[in-house]
């Protein structure tokens, strides 16, 4: 599995950054230390999968604009 | 490797998380501390969901939806929680595929809890999940169908704009809010036409609906929402967008009404949190 440090703004949908891990506990280290600096809105979340199309399958608002999602 | 934790003190961080606005930085790092425990136990499912053939993704609940969940829901335990470590499955599959795949989840997991989402849907959104116990650590297992997926992808999207509570059964946080659409719909007209969807969809996998009339219904709402929302104060522009996705609603409730399907008596039924 790899892990992806994903940093999203809800309220306008936009992914902010995005980093990759091969330990979830790099991952989940990171995870903690940006969670203490961001304000509420904006969601940080540590996703596994085999392959960054596996998330895009699963989880797919993260990095499809809410037209592009809607329309698709 | 288990919980850090006993039950009774997972149970009191979760009623200081509750009360306490904003969270105290020491709960918040026993917070970490629990969600931690859990990666282990979600890394073990995920291989064997693998070991199966399929591609599960993984992912530990985020501090605020977990704070979020403990306050909308104020007598749940944090022991209570279920999805704090959650895997997800989504293949392009039928409804009777859908049950093989739980089947052999359940093969695999043999302690596992099996919740049928499907027939009591979190305000539309529709899944099995299964929920295996390891080293002491709930996983959910979500499996969902690539119509189940896309609804609930499209209705979060939908709620970080106009307000999560709609996840929940709750209206938008304005439902007179307008959406850039032309011509433009309001919050609530929207949430409600895509809580109709879901049931559409829904009938569909079980096969009282034709796979055409939750495209065509589908491709109206596409074309007519997905741009952005703003705020609109122009009260007669306002008002003369009432109903204007009321055409949408009424053909949506007519197909489930000729679906004869059971289940239409209540788009906006609820199911159990």
């Amino acid at each position: 599995m790899r892990y992806f440090l994903l940093v999203y703004d809800r309220s306008k949908g936009v992914l902010l950054s995005e980093e990759e891990f091969e330990s979830e506990d790099r991952a989940l280290d990171e995870r903690f230390e940006v969670e203490k600096r961001i304000p509420d809105d904006v969601e940080v979340v540590v996703l596994g999968a085999e392959s960054r199309e596996a998330l895009q399958k699963t989880h797919s608002r993260y990095f499809t604009p809410l037209r592009d999602l809607l329309a698709g | 490797m288990g919980l850090p934790l006993s039950r009774t003190q997972i149970d009191k961080l979760g009623e200081r998380l509750r009360k306490s606005e904003p969270a105290r930085p020491e709960d918040l790092a026993l917070l970490e501390q629990l969600l931690r425990a859990h990666a282990p136990a979600m890394t073990e499912v995920a291989t064997r969901l693998k070991g199966l053939g399929l591609a599960p993704t993984t992912r530990l609940k985020t501090r605020g939806t977990l704070i979020d969940k403990l306050r909308r829901q104020s007598t749940i335990r944090l022991t209570a929680v279920q999805d704090i470590a959650g895997a997800r499955v989504v293949c392009g599959m039928t409804r009777e595929e859908q049950d093989a795949v739980v089947a052999r989840l359940v093969d695999e997991f043999s302690e596992a809890r099996v919740v049928d989402r499907r027939v009591s849907p979190t305000f539309g959104c529709r899944a099995v999940h299964v929920i295996p116990r390891v080293d002491g650590c709930n996983v959910e297992i979500q499996v969902r169908t690539g119509l189940q997926n896309g609804w609930a992808q499209r209705m979060e999207a939908i709620a970080d704009r106009v307000g999560r509570g709609i996840r929940y059964g709750e209206d938008p946080d304005d439902p007179y809010g307008l959406w850039t659409i032309d011509p433009p719909v309001r919050n609530a007209e929207l949430v409600t036409l895509a809580r109709h969807i879901s049931e559409l969809i829904d009938a569909h996998e079980r096969g009282t609906v034709a796979a055409d009339a939750v495209r065509a219904l589908l491709g109206d709402v596409a074309t007519r929402a997905g741009m952005r929302p703003v705020r609109v104060d122009d009260a007669a522009l306002i008002e003369a967008q009432r109903g204007a996705l009321a055409p949408l609603i009424a053909h949506a409730e007519a197909e489930l009404q000729a679906s004869g399907d059971a289940s239409a008596d209540g788009p906006d039924r609820r199911g159990n949190r």
